[in-house]
């Protein structure tokens, strides 16, 4: 069954939290609706659905890494090539702390840059069914629902106060 | 003074601000190339300067040559390099009023890349770790100039990544708003196809949050690493327990008052005048002034410890950097950096007005240049750093005119830097102005109007 895409644009935001009401009263799974803007409300402002995402196990598990790489080079250099000096203890913790804590950081912005990215679904080769007035205020309802559902969809976007409505076939 | 008060409203649409801002964005007057000309000038005297000092060599008897250089990549690092860290700050706590400055301070990250052609020179400068006071206890390999340029390159990536995050919706705005040109089309690959959908937002929250918090661990470390490796390292005698925190704290005292001179400088010349009001200078002059109360009482706690201990390698040091030497270096800053602050800005009208933090924070990175000068120059002028006691004293360095066409190179790189990247990226980040002017209501309370600002998470 083919799939139709919706883009609802809209000026006032209370008209899109209308829209959006509709929406899910006439049955439109949340997952299936999108709200496009150029700056962010607070989350929920549209009843939107909020997407699952794991963007905090990604410095976390770079900082692991990088703590780990850190604790092998130092660590495991000194034991590897033991130079007991002045009968002083083999591993230098105070420097050690510091190279650690730099792989530690290191590791930790690397993966989050490619979670970022990942969790964004960034870099998007097309922009899809868009709107350039969206980046001046403007905020568009992308509805992704079945052909036969699409004029209902409509219906109600145009119901709701959008003042243009564009469509995308998938 | 009077019509320096708060605005109330009306406050201006989303699409209004993305006009405003775009607009000023896409010019390039003859103005903004007159000054890009001047500022490359100033730059090619700093490298002419710096091939000067290069000729000379980097060896033990020509190491006070290298003084004034690394003065200045410490002066940048504490305050060019440290104003994301007000940004990331004043993000994490939501500060609404920080919004139109957010941008201005996280596009300084890229001065960054002047820290790091800075670096190299200033770590070969350096004397072998063997046999000398050092944060690296002559061991790891590489050090100190691996694990600097590590530390360093840390910070200036995760700076880059945080002012490329957090600009991904302005960029996409700015790549809309462009004629079709190399300029949109580079703005446009920045942007990465950013929609503005829910699930972008939500992970640009946490991710700019994410950085922000990373820059803030990060930026203490290479300010330790600077005072440790450029001037303890180098002074024989001088064992100051808590030195790593004065110079982070001067490092926020110096970003806050080079926010201050940028946002007076984007109103006075380009333009921004509404985005750079009253509501951030009186809010920035608050830290600032708390700052400068710090700055006197971490040298205090500093100072007492050596005056108290009188051991001879103390005495020596306290000759060195307050009393004899470099007494006249520490009384400019004490009193720019301190007591002219305290003074000026312990007045309300002061406080809450456009001039008043501007000019102290002129004054407070004069006082933070020469109280680097004091720090740096006066460690890069020993002549034997491997000493217990520092004996004989080295002689008060001035600035040679190499020295001064490297200070003035340098700082026109940042300078140069910041403008170039301003029309890349809009200095002014359009996402967070509206999100903000939504937060935002007028309503009457009693016999008057006030502002009641919503949080928005």
């Amino acid at each position: 069954m083919a799939n139709k895409k919706l883009l609802g644009l809209f000026q006032d935001p209370e008209q899109v939290a209308g829209a959006m009401t509709a929406l899910h009263e006439k049955g439109f799974p949340p997952e299936d609706i999108d709200i496009y803007s150029g700056s962010p409300y607070p989350e929920g402002s549209f009843s939107e659905h909020e997407p699952e995402t794991r963007l905090y196990m990604f410095p976390l598990i770079g900082a692991l890494v990088g703590f780990a790489l850190g604790l092998l080079w130092t660590a495991g250099t000194q034991i590897s090539y033991p130079l007991v000096t002045g009968g002083k203890p083999l591993l230098s913790i105070p420097p050690m702390t510091i190279i650690m804590y730099e792989n530690t950081m290191l590791g930790a912005i690397i993966f989050t840059v490619l979670g970022v990215l990942f969790e964004s679904r960034l870099p998007r080769k097309s922009m899809g069914l868009y709107d350039t007035r969206i980046t001046e205020g403007y905020i568009g309802i992308i509805v992704d629902c079945p052909s036969e559902q699409a004029s209902a969809a409509e219906t109600l976007l145009k119901k709701a106060g959008a003042e243009e409505i564009k469509k995308e076939e998938e | 003074m009077h019509n320096e008060v708060p605005e109330i409203g009306p406050y201006p649409t989303h699409r209004e601000v993305a006009e405003d801002v775009l607009g000023k964005f896409k010019v390039i007057s003859p103005r903004y190339w007159t000054t890009m000309a001047i500022l490359g000038f100033l730059v090619l005297l700093g490298v002419v300067g710096f091939i000067i000092r290069l000729n000379e060599g980097f060896d033990d008897t020509n190491r006070a040559n290298w003084g004034y250089l690394v003065a200045t990549l410490a002066f940048i690092v504490t305050t060019f390099t440290a104003m994301p860290v007000i940004s990331a700050g004043l993000r994490l706590t939501k500060a609404n009023w920080r919004r139109s400055f957010t941008r201005m301070n996280e596009n300084m990250a890229l001065t960054g890349i002047v820290v790091m052609l800075l670096l190299i020179p200033a770590i070969v400068a350096l004397p072998p770790i063997e046999g000398r006071m050092s944060i690296w206890f002559e061991w790891p390999q590489g050090a100190p100039m691996l694990w600097d340029i590590m530390g360093y390159g840390t910070l200036v990536l995760i700076g880059i990544v945080m002012l490329w995050a957090c600009a991904l919706p302005d960029l996409a705005a700015a790549s809309q708003y462009l004629p079709e040109s190399p300029r949109q089309r580079l703005i446009k690959w920045l942007s990465l196809g950013w929609i503005g959908g829910t699930r972008q937002w939500k992970i640009m929250y946490q991710g700019t949050l994410l950085l922000g918090v990373m820059y803030l661990l990060t930026y203490p470390l290479v300010q330790t690493l600077m005072i440790s490796d450029f001037n303890h390292g180098l002074l024989p005698g001088y064992k100051d327990a808590i030195i790593p925190a004065t110079v982070v704290v001067n490092g926020l005292q110096g970003a806050v008052a080079m926010t201050l001179v940028v946002m007076y400088a984007m109103r006075r010349f380009a333009g921004y005048e509404k985005y750079f009001g009253i509501d951030q200078f009186w809010a920035l002059s608050k830290p600032l002034l708390a700052f400068s109360l710090l700055w006197f009482y971490f040298f205090w706690a500093s100072f007492i410890t050596f005056w108290y201990g009188r051991q001879p390698g103390e005495s020596e040091i306290l000759r060195l950097l307050v009393l004899d030497e470099y007494r006249l270096h520490f009384l400019v800053s004490l009193f720019l950096n301190f007591l002219a602050p305290l003074i000026a800005l312990v007045w309300s009208p002061v406080r809450r007005s456009i001039w008043g933090p501007t000019i102290v924070s002129v004054g407070i990175l004069i006082g933070v240049f020469v109280n680097q000068v004091r720090l740096f120059v006066s460690a890069f002028s020993v002549a034997d750093p491997s000493q217990h006691v520092l004996d004989p004293r080295p002689a008060t360095q001035w600035p040679e005119i190499p020295d001064l066409m490297i200070i003035v190179g340098s700082l026109a790189a940042c300078i140069m830097v910041f403008m170039a990247i301003s029309k890349i990226i809009p200095v002014v980040s359009i996402w967070e102005v509206a999100e903000g002017l939504r937060l935002v209501k007028v309503r009457r309370y009693l016999n008057r109007y006030v502002r009641v600002i919503a949080k928005s998470h």
